[in-house]
């Protein structure tokens, strides 16, 4: 197999951003079929290596196109950009059910906002994060399992402590119960990634 | 040409899509064809091909199998059917778009009022 010091550092240089081993693995396939390449263009060792890892582009570009694909990233966004739709509407059902005058209600307001707070604050960090594949992955996992574990207590919510049925339910319930939908389809894939 | 490229966002998709038209090809050879295809245009840093892959493979538009080439390990992708529908409507719709951007461009101008 052909390489080079310049290549084998890029290749270093890749791992260390602690991308997938299959991801790593297919780039170094690409990279040194670029050096070859260039090798068969009649450029020496060196220039064609140079050229290779240009021709590639930065580490940093790379390692933040994969951040930016990344199914923890995408799954992050949209978790966000839906999670507003979400809140309003179980806000319109916990206003017209009253849920202050519930038992427990300050308890249960607290944990819920801890919760939903650390939760944006998780996703958040998956969206905006560049460059550092690994803590994308993470951040997106925390941050889904804490949109799936809201999701579910608003759901044993109303079981538990709604004391009559409101129209709002069916609102709240459908939005809770499409976006856990939503989280375990995409879930397979972050945990593949 | 780098500065090309930047106006592919958006159309990346549709442009790796129709690379893989014609039968499976890996990562650099997908590049390739984007450059020689464009005649130079569109010749985006290789690295940043294989995540776009990867989301389309997500996606469900792409798969991709391992073989071993040179005693290293090399993946190629070819379209799924879902990939090949998606294609299929890209390219209408992208007909029907330059079709009245051209119509208007080269649309003739008006007769001068007497």
């Amino acid at each position: 197999m052909a390489s080079h010091a310049l290549i084998d550092a890029y290749l270093a240089a890749l791992r260390g951003c602690r991308l997938p081993t299959v991801a790593v693995d297919e780039l170094a396939d690409g990279l040194i079929e670029t050096y070859d390449q260039r090798l068969r263009d009649g450029l020496d060792p060196h220039s064609a290596a140079k050229e290779a890892v240009t021709e590639f582009g930065t580490v940093d570009e790379i390692s933040e196109a994969f951040g930016r694909h990344a199914p923890g990233h995408r799954a992050a966004a949209t978790l966000l950009t839906t999670g507003p739709i979400v809140g309003c509407c179980w806000l319109v059902f916990l206003i017209s059910g009253r849920a202050w005058t519930w038992p427990n209600a300050d308890t249960a307001a607290l944990i819920l906002t801890a919760g939903l707070l650390l939760t944006i604050g998780f996703l958040e960090v998956a969206r905006l994060r560049r460059g550092n594949y690994a803590q994308i992955k993470a951040a997106s996992l925390i941050g889904i399992i804490g949109a799936i574990a809201l999701d579910t207590a608003m759901l044993a919510m109303i079981a538990v402590a709604a004391p009559t049925f409101v129209w709002p339910i069916v609102l709240g319930a459908s939005a809770s119960l499409a976006r856990i939908a939503f989280t375990l389809r995409a879930l397979p894939a972050i945990l593949a990634s | 040409m780098r500065g090309d490229a930047q106006a592919l966002k958006g159309h990346l998709d549709m442009l790796l899509l129709a690379t893989l038209a014609d039968g499976p090809l890996h990562g650099y050879a997908i590049k390739e064809a984007l450059r020689e295809g464009s005649a130079g245009r569109f010749d985006l840093p290789t690295g940043t091909i294989y995540p776009a892959l990867h989301r389309l493979e997500a996606d469900g538009l792409i798969e991709g199998s391992w073989s071993m080439v040179y005693g290293r390990r090399r993946r190629s992708y070819q379209l799924t059917v879902d990939g090949r529908r998606r294609l299929s409507g890209e390219r209408a719709n992208w007909r029907a778009f330059t079709a009245a951007v051209t119509s208007l461009l080269e649309r003739r101008p008006w007769p001068a009022t007497p």
